[in-house]
């Protein structure tokens, strides 16, 4: 719950729109295949108790991202059931820098058989950052549902589920 | 014939009061004639407008009752004089006063449906949740009164202090008043998750308490008209209590002696979105919300529904039985039965409290976005006993006045809460719908059979097995199109093996058939061995529950488990799970794994 701010994704897209790319850090070299196939990529967690948007959102990292150092995050965005207006957005993040394909991708229509991807550079702004999270939202049967979807920087934190 | 003049009644007043003359009843044919006041007694005060009808002034300060009298006289167009005098005796200010008024807080609503919140129509809402009210020394922070109220305060201080009056969010109905009884508290915590502080509280501007009167508390939203933050978001707290009250009086009118665990509620602007959950120890102590409170992110505290949906969890575990293992859940997910029901029955009693079955969920920026849906409407996707929405629109459905498709059934909320409290409380099965639609149905097939009927429609179409329900779903036919999800309790018995399949077809960590459930039916005590195994290189484990209570075994080891236990006679459930499936050992993923049950004396 850290009080920081993070940089405005406006401003990194009005950086990107200006051509300017990126003045001191340039994206890592692409090294993994960004069509891993997604059984392959670990499942980000959803962060709440509440109902959710019927959506998994896998990922995988090209390098390990580090203070100050960025690494590619490839994303593969499923469906679990037949939807409309899916959206995929970054909600800003407190010591996460993002850049690339960070404007929000919306789609009309969404079913299980397709496959959204997308990849961003992400760069820890200090060593406190320790994650990313991924906004989803998306019309299923009569309602609306959204999630918030996080990415650990490091390894996968420990499974939840405890045995007793 | 000479005016008519008229100053007006005698008045008694107090020291440093604002005091208004009035020479209206004074007959004035022309409108026109020449007024005049004049002090003639009393120490000398100044007039607001000496030629008016209706001057006023300032009451002196005095030691004793002091006279002050005016002379008012009117002059006709010929001369003719009226005179009239009055008397104003100026009391001192007292040693103490009363000072009262509103508990108002900054109020905030959704407007049109997917449009979230609507700050343009916010306003101010009287607290109708009892909370805390002190006034304090606006110097010394002393608190000089204090009472519990709801809506509107009244306390005694010292006259002529400089005072704030301070409202604390906190819920609180305690010995030695009768039951009910209730504590909740809305607390804030800094980043590392510590509480900053026993309760949120909003102090007033300072105000001089003078000679008493009306002094209105409003607690501002923080909000502007169009959604941007301009201020500490102070009314938050108290809106979040606002919405938790429905949900007390929703018991209170079915328990009005009900006796309410402690609740504490978690909500902060550094919460961060997303994080907004029910939990408690085992054993049920430590019960607590935490409510997102991230702008343009999600915020929770004016969705309604987002907190009665918790604080349903909180009444299913302090007063039923909450025998979710929890985890994330999304629309048309097939989901373990424990946590389909328990999520349903939250999102039905919240829309119950409310008598509202939208639900909504403002998020995005300046909370213009919502996640939203509609109880009353019939889903069709993935219904049954695993579907949160089954179980969502069945218990909104008993309750609700409106017959629709497959709902012809209203029988209140009252039957609904003495099944939770009753025999929910006590089943040898999972709480789930089967455990509750087995006891309301039977509970009323002999008094109102007409009913139980329509109960038993109400299930089937929502493809729950409604005629010949039983509290283990054992002739429940709905098997997910899967060869791996019935039975739903396998029987063994002592000196029987039996294998069932976990398995990650519908997902993991609380998907359907990640964990498998045995029934052991024992008929005299005894000292049971359990052996749990399946291919190397999986990790099967199991957990044994009477009547919701964990029994053991006391530690599960990363592969097969080999145990003893002692157990006394009756109903035993089985939860057999392999942790790949379940999310809980990274080194094992997930995949059908077969694991074999093996129950036997010892």
């Amino acid at each position: 719950m850290s009080g920081m701010h993070a940089v405005a994704l406006s401003a990194l897209i009005a950086t990107l729109a200006a051509g300017c790319g990126s003045a001191a850090l340039s994206p890592p070299a692409q090294g993994a295949n960004a069509e891993t196939a997604i059984e392959q990529m670990s499942l980000a967690r959803p962060a709440s108790g509440k109902i959710g948007a019927p959506v998994d959102v896998r990922y995988e990292f090209e390098g390990s991202p580090a203070p100050n150092r960025p690494a590619a995050l490839n994303l593969a965005v499923v469906a679990r059931v037949p939807g409309r207006n899916l959206r995929v957005e970054f909600p800003a993040t407190s010591g996460i820098d993002i850049q690339g394909e960070t404007a929000p991708l919306s789609v009309q229509k969404a079913d299980p058989a397709g496959v959204l991807r997308r990849r961003v550079v992400v760069t820890p702004l200090s060593a406190t950052a320790t994650e990313v999270r991924v906004m989803v939202s998306m019309d299923a049967g009569s309602g609306r549902y959204f999630g918030i979807h996080v990415i650990p920087l490091a390894a996968p934190p420990a499974s939840k589920r405890q045995p007793r | 014939m000479p005016p008519q003049a008229s100053a007006g009644p005698d008045q008694t007043v107090i020291a440093t009061s604002t005091v208004h003359l009035s020479a209206e009843d004074t007959v004035d044919d022309n409108g026109g004639w020449t007024l005049r006041w004049q002090q003639t007694a009393g120490p000398d005060v100044e007039l607001s407008d000496p030629t008016s009808l209706t001057p006023s002034f300032v009451a002196p300060l005095v030691t004793v009752d002091t006279v002050l009298t005016f002379l008012f006289t009117i002059t006709d167009d010929e001369g003719a004089i009226g005179t009239d005098s009055v008397d104003i005796t100026v009391q001192p200010i007292p040693d103490t006063v009363t000072i009262s008024g509103n508990i108002n807080h900054g109020a905030i609503v959704h407007g049109s449906l997917g449009t979230g919140l609507n700050y343009s129509s916010q306003g101010f809402a009287t607290m109708h949740a009892e909370v805390l009210v002190e006034a304090i020394d606006a110097t010394t922070q002393q608190v000089l009164a204090s009472g519990r109220f709801a809506g509107e305060y009244e306390l005694v201080v010292p006259s002529q202090r400089e005072v704030a009056i301070r409202v604390t969010a906190a819920m609180v109905r305690r010995a030695p008043r009768p039951l009910p009884h209730w504590r909740v508290v809305v607390r804030d915590l800094d980043d590392a998750g510590n509480p900053l502080g026993p309760a949120y509280s909003f102090s007033s501007p300072a105000f001089n308490s003078g000679p008493g009167g009306t002094h209105d508390v409003n607690i501002p939203s923080g909000w502007s008209n169009s959604g941007q933050l301009i201020g500490p978001r102070d009314a938050a707290p108290f809106a979040i209590l606002e919405a938790v009250v429905q949900g007390i009086d929703l018991v209170l009118e079915v328990d009005p002696s009900a006796d309410f665990p402690d609740l504490t509620i978690d909500w902060g602007p550094d919460n961060v979105g997303g994080q907004t959950f029910y939990t408690s120890d085992p054993g049920g102590s430590n019960r607590r919300i935490v409510l997102s409170g991230e702008r343009d992110v999600d915020t929770d505290e004016y969705d309604p529904h987002v907190i009665l949906h918790e604080f349903g969890h909180y009444l299913d575990d302090s007063f039923a039985r909450l025998d979710s293992i929890g985890g994330p859940h999304g629309f048309g997910d097939l989901l373990d039965l424990r946590v389909a029901f328990s999520e349903g029955l939250a999102t039905a009693l919240g829309a119950i409290a409310l008598g509202d079955p939208y639900y909504r969920d403002s998020f995005g920026p300046t909370q213009g976005d919502e996640g939203y849906f509609d109880l009353e409407f019939d889903e069709q996707l993935a219904e049954g006993w695993y579907s949160e929405a089954s179980t969502w629109e069945i218990v909104w459905d008993l309750k609700d006045h409106t017959s629709d498709q497959g709902d012809d059934v209203t029988i209140g909320f009252a039957p609904i809460w003495q099944v939770l409290t009753g025999p929910q409380r006590e089943t040898d099965a999972l709480a789930s719908i089967f455990s509750f639609a087995t006891a309301l149905k039977t509970g009323l097939e002999e008094v109102r059979p007409d009913v139980a009927a329509a109960i038993a429609a109400l299930l089937s179409n929502e493809q729950v097995e409604g005629p010949t329900i039983d509290i283990f779903g054992s002739t429940e036919t709905n098997d997910a199109a899967s060869a791996d999800v019935l039975p739903i309790y396998t029987p063994v018995q002592l000196g029987q093996t039996r294998q069932v399949r976990s398995t990650n077809e519908f997902g993991i960590f609380n998907k359907l058939s990640n964990d498998r459930f045995l029934l052991l039916s024992l008929a005299a005590p005894a000292n049971v061995r359990f052996r749990v195994s399946a291919d190397t290189g999986r990790d099967a484990d199991i957990l044994i529950f009477r009547r919701g209570i964990f029994v053991g075994p006391a530690n599960l080891g990363p592969a097969n488990e080999d145990f003893t236990l002692d157990l006394e006679a009756g109903d035993y459930v089985l939860d057999v799970y392999d942790c790949g499936n379940a999310d809980c050992n990274d080194d094992v993923p997930p995949a059908p794994t077969d694991i074999t049950v093996t129950v036997s004396a010892n």
